[in-house]
């Protein structure tokens, strides 16, 4: 299969698309029924964050819903003007939640893996760009059975002129592919808090 | 009426959740809605909200939840016996403060 640079941006677009539509639906189940408008959508984006936040101090799943929907169960009776006034009381969500998690510190394997998947998508975004650039000069001067080769930290790539035009390509090394997402993995999931796990 | 200070305010908010708790369950917004009637007039959401978690986590406050007309379910606490032995404490520490404070500063100053 061949990765092209309008494969690379087709799933740029699906991926922007999918987030957009993952975020409207996030925003929608934190709004409180009955308020609309501005307020409604501030209040919804204070939710996410507060959650978000709250994952990032490791609380597990049910623990966020638990403490995200005391939240705006309490909140749900007040008026535009006193929800604002509330919102702003609760000051920043990411403070907010770190007083509410008190001293939990737990490790966030799920963002991990996302953070993995990100790098991964991000390196090979990288690798296939470069190899792209590398066989635009090569290929449309290269005689049949010409080789050539590039290389970057942990990976090399050798391109050996076929006919029709083609260059067939062997990789080597790839390091670099485990190496950066699996650094984000250990970044992203907090693995050290494992010491402090209660 | 007089300021009070944030940081004392702090200190002192669990005993006084645990008093309006004792008196009946509540949720977390109403209880803010207690403290400011009851003259705290600048106590945040901020700072109630965590003081509940905190409470919880030490098992002085007991959470269940009660259907709301609008959303999700409420979360109310009540004091747990527990709680009660802490309300208690609590008070007597706060008592035997206020009786040095007045004994050293010459008395109950209204």
């Amino acid at each position: 299969m061949t990765v092209t640079s309008s494969t690379l941006s087709s799933l740029l677009v699906f991926f922007v698309g999918f987030g957009l539509v993952t975020f409207a639906l996030r925003l929608w189940k934190r709004r409180i029924p009955g308020v609309r408008g501005r307020t409604a959508v501030t209040a919804a984006t204070y939710f996410l964050r507060y959650a978000a936040a709250l994952e990032y101090y490791g609380l597990r799943a049910a623990e966020i819903e638990a403490h995200v929907d005391a939240l705006r169960a309490d909140l749900a009776s007040l008026d535009d003007d006193e929800l604002r006034h509330a919102l702003s009381g609760l000051g920043a969500p990411r403070t907010l939640a770190a007083a509410v998690a008190g001293d939990v510190r737990r490790p966030t394997p799920l963002r991990g893996v996302v953070w993995l998947g990100l790098a991964a998508l991000l390196v090979m975004g990288l690798a296939v760009l470069l190899t792209e650039s590398f066989l635009g000069g090569f290929e449309p001067h290269a005689p049949v059975g010409a080789h050539d080769s590039w290389s970057m930290p942990g990976m090399m790539v050798e391109a050996t002129m076929g006919p029709g035009g083609r260059a067939t390509m062997i990789g080597f090394g790839g390091w670099f592919f485990v190496v950066v997402p699996l650094v984000a993995f250990v970044i992203g999931s907090r693995v050290w808090r494992v010491r402090d796990r209660r | 009426m007089a300021e009070i200070d944030a940081q004392m305010l702090k200190g002192l908010l669990s005993l006084l959740l645990l008093g309006l708790l004792a008196e009946r369950p509540d949720y977390g917004y109403s209880l803010v809605e207690r403290l400011r009637d009851g003259g705290l007039d600048d106590v945040a959401e901020g700072t109630v909200y965590p003081a509940l978690a905190r409470l919880e986590r030490h098992g002085w406050v007991t959470p269940y939840h009660v259907p709301s007309e609008r959303g999700p379910s409420r979360k109310y606490y009540r004091v747990s016996p527990a709680g009660h032995d802490e309300l208690a404490a609590r008070l007597a520490g706060w008592r035997h403060l206020t009786q040095v404070i007045d004994l050293l500063t010459g008395g109950p100053h209204t």
